[in-house]
């Protein structure tokens, strides 16, 4: 078949990752990165919080949903590497000691290709390996 | 320290470990309709454009990909899946493209996104990654 897709994708709309520990996955999403809480459905064990338009979902893997997936993520193997939140502003030294103060270990940093265009990043890991990357917006200097 | 310096826009891009990547562009681009946006070879991250939006691609082979060890399995993903907005959403066109280049389909549910109850169709990428692809919210459900 050569016809073209009958639909236009706007973009991503939410992610879900499978957790171990829901209670501190929360405290991170939330209480750290800010996050807030959009809906929490305890029969299906979805908990889904906003991340500006968007959601990541978070599905504990002793849940219903969470456990059609099988055991939990190892630390490694994964089949997702890391995905990343559009932030704003981006103040290098502003972001580090909010995060230092949380006790979060910036694991890389630097300028990276995002969906706006290069820009600064900064990787952290969340309480159960998944690597989270901060994006700020595109610098006109290296676009 | 309180609130966080900085406000949150929403998601920029997630990045799927592969391992047969021409099968997965192949998916992504050819069916879903993504188009390569960038590619870094040394570093072997493949991004793909989704609306507003990145794909990326790390074959396990390859430096970036190779970091995180072996290739996922069939169970314990990190990910569960993610969701993609599509518009419009003609749930018969959606289900007669996407038949006719193999992809299994999974019944209509109506299911809770960024921006409400509306229509979605699960399918797999060729490497058994759940994809959602989620109509706009459906005024009767919200």
């Amino acid at each position: 078949m050569n016809d073209q897709p009958p639909f236009d994708m706007q973009g991503l709309d939410h992610l879900v990752i499978r957790c171990v520990d829901l209670e501190v996955m929360k405290a991170f999403y939330c209480g750290v990165l800010g996050c807030t809480v959009d809906r929490h459905n305890e029969e299906f064990g979805l908990f889904q919080v906003r991340a500006g338009a968007h959601l990541i979902d978070l599905i504990p893997i002793d849940g219903k949903l969470g456990s059609r997936g099988g055991p939990a993520p190892g630390d490694d193997g994964l089949n997702l590497d890391h995905f990343a939140i559009r932030i704003e502003p981006f103040n290098e030294p502003e972001l580090r000691a909010y995060l230092e103060h949380h006790n979060i270990e910036i694991v890389e940093a630097g300028p990276r290709y995002g969906a706006e265009g290069t820009g600064p990043s900064i990787y952290m890991l969340d309480p159960e390996g998944n690597t989270v990357e901060l994006k700020g917006p595109p610098d006109p200097a290296l676009n | 320290m309180g609130k966080q310096p900085y406000a949150m826009k929403g998601l920029d891009h997630v990045v799927i470990r592969c391992t047969d990547l021409a099968a997965m562009m192949h998916f992504y681009c050819d069916v879903l309709g993504c188009m390569l946006e960038d590619e870094d070879k040394e570093l072997g991250l493949y991004q793909v454009r989704v609306g507003n939006h990145l794909i990326d691609l790390a074959p396990i082979e390859e430096p970036m990909g190779r970091q995180g060890g072996p290739a996922p399995g069939r169970y314990g993903h990190n990910m569960d899946h993610f969701a993609i907005q599509m518009e419009p959403y003609d749930d018969d066109a959606i289900r007669t493209y996407l038949s006719g280049h193999n992809v299994e389909l999974g019944s209509t549910l109506i299911r809770g996104g960024a921006e409400g109850e509306g229509p979605a169709i699960y399918i797999k990428d060729p490497e058994g990654n759940t994809v959602e692809l989620k109509g706009p919210p459906d005024p009767a459900y919200n």
